[in-house]
């Protein structure tokens, strides 16, 4: 974007920066990240190994996609 | 299968989308309830999803706007004026002066210059023309300097 500013005006890139300041002053809750992050992950793990085996198993029968 | 792991996507994004949607709403307590929300629907969603970063970011947005849709009819029928919402701490400065935009403008600009998405990403994800969502980032530009240089 093109960025035609007047003398005095806030610039673009000013813009950012004063987005970049205050966002920093924004602090998360750490226990609503800790209950988050504990939605799942172990479930989600598992499925996906399950998933690679079960695709690795199948390549191997028919004898495709051997590395 | 994607590349990054729930944790991985959750390290990148979390901390980002609160602070935006803390400057859409005017709340943090709101903002990070709307992210948690936004991961939760990722998390069932998972395995459908095929870029996780890209979902939850469309889904905090959408779920912004619906939170300013449903605040706005609110104040219609009650004839609120308060700010869209009461914030339970105090907030940068930035952040109030923020919520004395109309709330289009001020999503615009601050998907613009903190989201750091084009003028066309904007308007895709706000379901608007690019020619409004232009219109609007002047216009907001313009508010916030007047805003900043009344208050300065």
């Amino acid at each position: 974007m093109t960025d035609n500013k007047k003398p005095n005006e806030i610039s673009d890139h000013e813009f950012q920066q004063m987005f970049l300041a205050s966002s920093a002053t924004i602090k998360t809750n750490e226990k609503i990240k800790q209950e988050i992050l504990r939605l799942g992950e172990p479930e989600m793990n598992t499925k996906a190994t399950n998933n690679i085996t079960k695709i690795e198993h199948k390549n191997s029968k028919s004898g495709t996609r051997k590395l | 299968m994607h590349s990054e792991t729930y944790e991985q996507i959750f390290h990148q994004e979390f901390d980002k989308l609160v602070h935006l949607a803390t400057f859409i709403v005017g709340s943090r307590a709101v903002a990070e309830e709307t992210v948690q929300e936004a991961f939760i629907k990722l998390h069932s969603d998972w395995f459908s999803v095929k870029n996780p970063g890209g979902f939850l970011h469309v889904t905090v947005i959408n779920k912004c706007k619906g939170l300013i849709r449903k605040r706005k009819v609110t104040s219609k029928h009650l004839r609120l004026v308060e700010p869209d919402f009461q914030s339970e701490e105090p907030n940068d400065y930035l952040i109030d002066v923020l919520q004395k935009l109309k709330p289009l403008r001020r999503s615009v600009i601050v998907l613009k210059f903190y989201g750091g998405y084009t003028i066309h990403q904007i308007a895709e994800l706000l379901d608007i023309p690019e020619g409004t969502a232009r219109s609007n980032l002047e216009r907001a530009k313009k508010d916030l300097r007047e805003e900043l240089e009344n208050d300065g």
